[in-house]
């Protein structure tokens, strides 16, 4: 969740121009139309291509869709009103099948991620299915991916058919400008010198942050709660290593009667811990990576994708062996506290 | 089992204080901030100082205004890196000023309509690249001395700064 609202460095150049007071939630800012048209001609440096700036006037809102006119259930959707400039704007964004929403003809385009957000199987966002909102049927004309981004679970369609479906014809919720000679400073002093159109310069990266740091309290719950499961799985382990070794209080008797120093058997018992925790630590990770490895998870701002990746992998396996070589070392010790003929006569 | 909820405790007591926030990095103003960048910072009070709301009424562009506000408007009225920042009239009282207002950023004034906002604040612009290095932060009253920019409307007025001065 953390890295899906950190977002990708190309967001570095990105600036989103909203509504002074609605720095919290893109979907509560309204700011004039025409501020797309004054921004890109008053900021010098913004990048440009074949004459095309890259300013994107956007629509932001969450609104309910059905699956059908006949359905019951409200589904809440991450809805983005866009212009063909926002997938240059937006160059994380790629369409991996059909093609972008035509205006006019109630088209949608849907993210990898948007069935999970909405709750359905990704199946029933397949391109030609239909979504129920507005009353009217929307056709998903294309799907796209924007992956590590919140884009990746949201509804794109057509700036103005968005417009007409929100009855705001004569406002936006933002305009995302990229920048190339400019610098954040340039787009600021255009924002605070133009009082009249209300408008605030953010760059998108530092909105994200601001965030992905009010689920803060949350990823401390998260936290805690993990380090309690994993409490759990380390005693659990101590337990285990606890009734292993007492069955061989006996055996290690022997094995000193034999001559064996003890340092030598707790050498052999902390070897044998450290294997089976690794043994476990392996069918876990494989585990985690068949079952969880991919896996879309809601939340509010859209969906993201749980990641088994390599630092993952590696502070899951250390873990384990220093559950093998620190769950060992207690029970060891208590076996060959016994003295040997106490512990040969043990049951 | 006794050492289980000790570890347990102890476990999640560092794994709390891991994840607390580090406290916020002010700029230190006083580091390596040289005579030049801080020219602008006036020693003595410029005269015949005016209100935010009066010299948005009556200045026009090019003309020398000295006019006296606070430091506001907006969740970011000075923002990293950018030479600008904004200021509102002091009649207007900001939200810090309001008996009972828990408001974490009082100098956003959004206890204010934004037409009342508008009418009552205005642009300042630095030569320099951040006001914060001259030591300026929010809710700071203060008195501009420079030249207005150009005007498209009368609800915008930018006052390129040659002075400030901070009333302590």
């Amino acid at each position: 969740m953390q890295l899906t609202l950190n977002q990708r460095e190309s967001m570095n150049e990105n600036i989103m121009i909203i509504g002074t007071g609605s720095e919290e939630g893109v979907e509560r800012s309204q700011i004039d139309a025409a501020v797309e048209g004054i921004a890109s001609a008053s900021v010098p440096g913004l990048k440009e291509r074949a004459g095309v700036v890259y300013a994107s006037a956007e629509i932001h809102a969450a609104l309910p869709v059905r699956e059908s006119r006949s359905s019951t259930k409200d589904l809440n959707a991450v809805m983005r009103g866009v212009r063909p400039i926002a997938f240059l704007v937006h160059s994380d964004v790629e369409i991996l099948e059909g093609r972008a929403p035509r205006s006019g003809m109630d088209e949608i385009m849907v993210g990898q991620l948007a069935a999970t957000r909405l709750g359905v199987p990704a199946e029933r966002l397949a391109v030609g299915s239909k979504l129920h909102f507005d009353n009217r049927d929307w056709t998903i004309s294309g799907r796209f991916a924007a992956p590590g981004t919140v884009m990746n679970a949201e509804i794109w369609m057509p700036l103005t058919d968005l417009q007409v479906a929100t009855k705001r014809e004569s406002t936006l919720s933002c305009v995302i400008v990229t920048l190339e000679d400019a610098t954040f400073a340039d787009v600021d002093v255009f924002a605070k010198s133009r009082l009249d159109l209300e408008i605030t310069a953010i760059p998108e990266r530092s909105y994200y942050a601001s965030i992905a740091s009010f689920y803060g309290p949350i990823r401390v719950m998260i936290i805690v709660t993990a380090v309690l499961i994993a409490s759990g799985g380390v005693m659990g382990g101590l337990n285990t290593m606890y009734a292993a070794f007492a069955a061989r209080v006996r055996e290690v008797g022997m094995l000193q009667a034999l001559g064996y120093t003890r340092s030598a058997i707790v050498i052999n018992l902390t070897e044998e811990s450290v294997f089976s925790a690794a043994s476990g630590a392996l069918i876990g990770t494989v585990f985690g990576i068949l079952l969880l490895d991919g896996l879309a998870v809601r939340f509010s701002m859209g969906a993201f994708a749980l990641t088994i990746d390599a630092p993952v992998v590696f502070t899951g396996f250390v873990g384990g062996l220093a559950v093998g070589l620190v769950g060992a070392l207690p029970p060891a010790v208590r076996c060959l506290r016994l003295p040997i003929p106490e512990a040969l006569k043990s049951v | 089992m006794k050492y289980s909820a000790l570890a347990i405790s102890l476990i999640s007591l560092f794994t709390l204080v891991g994840c607390g926030e580090q406290p916020s990095q002010t700029a230190d103003a006083g580091a390596s901030v040289s005579v030049q960048d801080v020219a602008w910072l006036l020693e003595t009070e410029p005269a015949g100082a005016v209100s935010v709301s009066e010299v948005k009424a009556s200045a026009t562009e090019g003309q020398t205004v000295v006019v006296r506000g606070r430091i506001g408007g907006r969740k970011e009225p000075i923002s990293d890196g950018s030479p600008v920042f904004t200021i509102v009239d002091l009649s207007l009282p900001h939200c810090g000023e309001i008996p009972g207002d828990k408001c974490k950023t009082p100098w956003d004034y959004c206890c204010e309509t934004p037409e009342d906002l508008t009418a009552n604040s205005v642009t300042i612009m630095l030569a320099s690249v951040d006001p914060r290095v001259g030591g300026l932060k929010e809710l700071d009253e203060i008195v501009v001395e420079g030249a207005v920019g150009p005007r498209p409307n009368e609800s915008v007025l930018t006052v390129i700064a040659t002075g400030v001065f901070v009333v302590k």
